[in-house]
């Protein structure tokens, strides 16, 4: 294709043969200083080179929005469960407060008629040590922070809520734990101390698979200063843990609604 | 590259481009731009081509590796398996044991040397380090790499949620065998080994004490309802995640 106008004297019968690969052409026109044929030749391969790299990347970006969908659906299953989850833990945090409001009134209506023992149900006070603490499924989420994918989600907002998540939870888990930490190292050895604890000890009575008359058992409890201030302490801080809740809660959803718009 | 797809630039006007100039007036592009054309695509073809063979390669290589991560999780799921199971046998067992031991003393029985293991059972401290290395590793790597979606859920969920509770679990147990039980047992027993002995210094005194009575019965529900129901839901989805792993390499 670049042949000059004066045939090549070794090869009298090259005006009509043109070498067939591109580098033998363009050596050809360099030997020969055919300069126009030169810059065509490397035009030709530099678009050719440049419209291949285009349709890579239109194919790359094609997969990653592929991906992202593919890591959206991921993230809106698990942030469904954890909307869900985190409304089951809240309702699992309110039947535990509801218990520990009801042993702190019968032990101070006791206390107010000068009685030095009472009576609680043991399906109540099983409820009120219940130190229970959130645990989610998040591996999509996780991956994601830990590889670098979340660049892949391209709604800004919902990369921000992603990426701090874990914080908005950690305000609720922390709190969880003071929790325990309050149930474990104070009630319980109060409780040892002040009465046998032992039939309270059955774990259908959460499941609330006894009989209806075990179920109904109570057991004495020895009426004390310091349990009504431990179990004080214990209410105030649960429904602090409640009122905490409201956050992830809130931000679950709101993610969600990113989650939904983002999805196609 | 060669220059098959050329046929429709014909031998006469080869030679067109050395002196365009020259002949403007009977310059004819059709042929020239189908040429350019022709030229142009080959090489989009070539680079696509070397492109594809690369993505080829890379996927093949993606496969080796998932194979690779895949037996290696086998390998540390295996080993979760036996370390939990023993340990959910030592649980099982330090329940018989309370249970034993609460009867002997509710039956005001007598102290024989033998129910220092009973005593030690109680002061129980299974922990176990589970091998969360492989998940960690593939993490970092992106989950990505397990092609299979529902397979990759399995695992996301053991190790995320199912190890992340049985850690909690024994956090909770530490700090009950630790921050309650321990100072009980250094000021009543001596000979103390955790869940093998446990001597009493006035087996008496130890008998009547209903603080020691609530103990064992705390010690108890947490083993029954806390860490029992955990080790065998996690051993039940290692078992699960295993055949699904092993139905995968088979593929």
């Amino acid at each position: 294709m670049t042949d000059s106008n004066a045939p090549v004297p070794s090869q009298p019968s090259s005006k009509h043969k043109r070498p067939w690969t591109i580098l033998g052409r363009l050596s050809k026109a360099v030997r020969e200083q055919n300069w126009f044929a030169v810059v065509l030749e490397l035009t030709i391969v530099v678009f050719g080179v440049v419209i291949g790299f285009q349709v890579t990347a239109w194919g790359q970006t094609r997969a990653d929005r592929a991906e992202e969908q593919d890591l959206l659906q991921g993230l809106r299953i698990e942030f469904t469960e954890v909307a869900a989850d985190l409304e089951k833990q809240v309702e699992k945090h309110q039947r535990v407060e509801q218990a520990v409001a009801e042993t702190i009134d019968i032990i101070a209506n006791a206390r107010q008629d000068g009685a030095p023992k009472t009576s609680v149900a043991d399906t109540t006070l099983a409820w009120a040590l219940i130190p229970t603490t959130t645990q989610f499924s998040q591996g999509v989420l996780d991956g994601m922070l830990a590889t670098g994918r979340l660049q892949l989600i391209r709604d800004r907002v919902l990369r921000t809520a992603l990426s701090e998540w874990e914080g908005v939870m950690a305000d609720v888990t922390e709190d969880e734990v003071t929790a325990r930490e309050m149930v474990v190292f104070q009630l319980e050895p109060l409780l040892w101390r002040l009465m046998d604890a032992r039939s309270m000890r059955e774990y259908e009575l959460l499941l609330g698979t006894l009989s209806p008359s075990k179920l109904a058992a109570k057991s004495e409890i020895t009426v004390d200063t310091e349990l009504i201030g431990a179990l004080s302490s214990r209410l105030y801080w649960q429904r602090h843990v409640i009122r905490e809740f409201t956050g992830p809660q809130a931000e679950a959803v709101r993610i969600l609604d990113l989650l939904d718009q983002s999805l196609e | 590259m060669t220059d098959v797809t050329v046929p429709s630039a014909p031998d006469d006007h080869d030679n067109d481009l050395a002196s365009p100039a020259g002949n403007s007036l009977s310059w004819d592009w059709r042929p020239k731009i189908r040429w350019f054309a022709a030229e142009i695509l080959v090489v989009v073809v070539g680079v696509l081509v070397a492109l594809a063979l690369n993505a080829w390669w890379q996927g093949k290589q993606e496969a080796a590796q998932e194979r690779i991560v895949l037996d290696e999780l086998q390998t540390a799921l295996q080993n979760d398996l036996v370390i939990l199971s023993t340990q959910l046998a030592t649980f099982r067992e330090t329940v018989k044991k309370i249970d034993a031991l609460s009867e002997h003393l509710e039956a005001a029985r007598p102290y024989s040397d033998s129910l220092d293991a009973y005593f030690g059972s109680v002061y129980v401290l299974g922990i176990v380090a589970v091998n969360t290395s492989p998940y960690e590793s593939l993490k970092s790597r992106g989950l990505g790499l397990i092609s299979n979606a529902a397979l990759r859920s399995d695992v996301t969920r053991l190790y995320d949620l199912r190890y992340r509770i049985l850690v909690e679990i024994q956090e909770t147990q530490r700090s009950a065998v630790l921050g309650i039980m321990r100072p009980y047992f250094l000021t009543h027993f001596e000979d103390l080994v955790f869940g093998v002995t446990a001597t009493p210094f006035s087996y008496d005194q130890i008998a009547g004490d209903r603080y020691f009575h609530n103990l064992m019965a705390y010690r108890r529900q947490i083993i029954v309802s806390s860490e029992i129901p955990v080790y065998e839901q996690t051993i039940a989805q290692i078992s699960k995640l295993q055949s699904s792993i092993e139905k995968e390499l088979s593929r």
